[in-house]
């Protein structure tokens, strides 16, 4: 029996590592999400076009934002995937509680959302370089991004989106594991209130809440704001999470 | 009908969120560890052996991206100015030609005629269409001699100028001006737009850039008291006839 008490720091360290190996699947599945968001991205997400008797013109619009649309979506169901049993029971391979057990898994969110958003980015690089050498095709506007600040907060950005989907699947993860009626009742009651809100009203609540974030123009206050949400729907995991140690 | 178009987007997204949830649940799948110790292990190799392989792939392709050029070529040139997407129609029904629409005219032709009469006649192209904009400018010197002029506005694809345009063919035969609707030249084009995550702070629009087709005006210029007679099909404008 040992006498030295390991920090709390150590064990969430120990523990850290350990899932970077252990949820390793994770990132198998965010490669393969990927590469069919790239496949689909080959061919064209959008068009346009106009036409007299004279000329007829179509433009095909090409983007990346599959390809960062499906690393978000990726984000909120793994995140709500290691909240479940399978996962948290691996959590006992090492010493743990509940809160150095948290902030691991938050922090491999965290990580997941920082790998996610620079593979997602680059991944658009790689549908312009394919479509320039492989496809012909007129192209007219190539949108490259102009210079390095611009590119960092364009990650910056991806990698907050994914990061905040990420805090809101674990905290729907966290909720449903309260109870099993959960499972059913919680998207049934978040479906069905939006449903209902959206036909009592003019207002959207979904968009009006999508646009606090999506539609943000200074990329300071977006992170203020991903930082602030994601920071208390993590806290309300781990408080959650907490009360659900207790019931047991 | 409509209600199925209405509710189409939804079972997309849904039919979308069902296979991303089956691809983690297919390729992210969990193993126990202390159950399966040399499969996990291989698993972990095998995974972190090809997101190797496809981070140094993407990497690479961001490298050879910044050697890309952000403009096409060929079909497209210089961006558009503000003075390009006036409305020539309007001037001409007003009679107001300035010198400056000189360098609309992309074709400008003469002819000899005899006698005291003259039928323009217009020929629809191959899909039965004649959408000619026609301009007859009466009260003019010219002697025994009509002058056609073809006039285009710039066509823009997103700001961005089309060159490769069809030129209405005019002939004269026997007193008679024909004016062939050019067949449809179709051009496709392809644009990249940059990210949502990059268009959000850059306050690029680029979705309310759009496709101008410009003007296509055929002027012709007759001696002041010839008689002209066109067929049903011209739909024929007078130069300063709001006037």
């Amino acid at each position: 029996m040992s006498l030295t008490t390991p920090s709390m720091a150590s064990v969430i360290r120990k523990q850290y590592k350990y899932k970077l190996r252990s949820y390793i699947g994770m990132f198998n599945s965010l490669m393969m999400l990927q590469v069919l968001a790239i496949l689909i991205s080959l061919g064209a997400t959008g068009g346009r076009g106009s036409s007299n008797s004279w000329i007829s013109i179509n433009v095909d619009y090409y983007s990346g934002d599959t390809v960062i649309g499906f690393t978000i979506i990726w984000g909120f169901i793994s995140a709500i995937i290691i909240t479940t049993k399978a996962y948290r029971e691996d959590d006992f391979v090492l010493i743990t509680n509940r809160l150095s057990s948290n902030v691991s898994n938050m922090l491999f969110l965290v990580s997941g959302s920082v790998i996610g958003g620079i593979t997602a980015i680059l991944a658009g690089c790689f549908i312009r370089v394919i479509r320039y050498f492989v496809f012909d095709s007129t192209v007219i506007y190539y949108g490259n991004v102009s210079n390095v600040q611009e590119m960092f907060m364009g990650l910056g950005a991806t990698i907050m989106f994914i990061l905040l989907l990420s805090s809101l699947g674990y905290f729907i993860g966290t909720v449903v594991q309260l109870h099993k009626s959960l499972v059913v009742l919680v998207p049934v009651i978040i479906i069905g209130f939006l449903i209902a809100q959206g036909s009592l009203s003019n207002d959207y609540l979904l968009l009006d809440l999508t646009a606090i974030y999506f539609q943000e123009t200074s990329f300071l206050l977006l992170l203020c704001k991903v930082i602030v949400s994601a920071g208390l729907l993590f806290s309300g995991s781990i408080i959650i999470s907490n009360r659900m140690e207790v019931k047991r | 009908m409509s209600e199925l178009i209405q509710i189409l987007p939804i079972v997309l997204m849904a039919a979308i969120i069902g296979l991303i949830i089956f691809i983690i649940m297919r390729y992210g799948r969990h193993k126990n560890q202390r159950m399966m110790k040399g499969t996990q292990l291989n698993f972990v190799k095998r995974v972190q052996i090809m997101f190797a392989i496809y981070v140094s792939v993407l990497i690479i392709s961001a490298g050879v991206y910044f050697f890309i050029p952000s403009e096409g070529e060929s079909a497209v040139h210089e961006q558009i100015g503000n003075e390009d997407s006036r409305y020539l129609f309007e001037s001409f029904l007003e009679g107001n030609i300035p010198a400056s629409y000189d360098k609309y005219i992309k074709e400008k032709k003469s002819y000899v005629y005899k006698g005291e009469q003259i039928t323009l006649k217009g020929l629809p192209n191959q899909e039965g269409m004649f959408d000619v904009n026609l301009f007859v400018d009466d009260k003019t010197e010219l002697k025994n001699t009509i002058e056609a002029m073809y006039y285009q506005t710039p066509v823009a694809v997103f700001g961005r100028k089309v060159t490769q345009l069809p030129i209405p063919q005019i002939e004269m035969r026997s007193n008679v001006m024909t004016i062939h609707n050019p067949e449809q030249t179709e051009i496709d084009f392809s644009l990249f737009k940059k990210e949502f995550p990059y268009t959000q702070f850059t306050g690029e629009n680029w979705w309310d850039d759009h496709i101008n087709l410009g003007e296509q005006i055929i002027l012709i210029r007759v001696p002041n008291g010839l008689e002209l007679k066109f067929s049903t099909e011209m739909n024929v404008n007078y130069i300063g006839e709001m006037n």
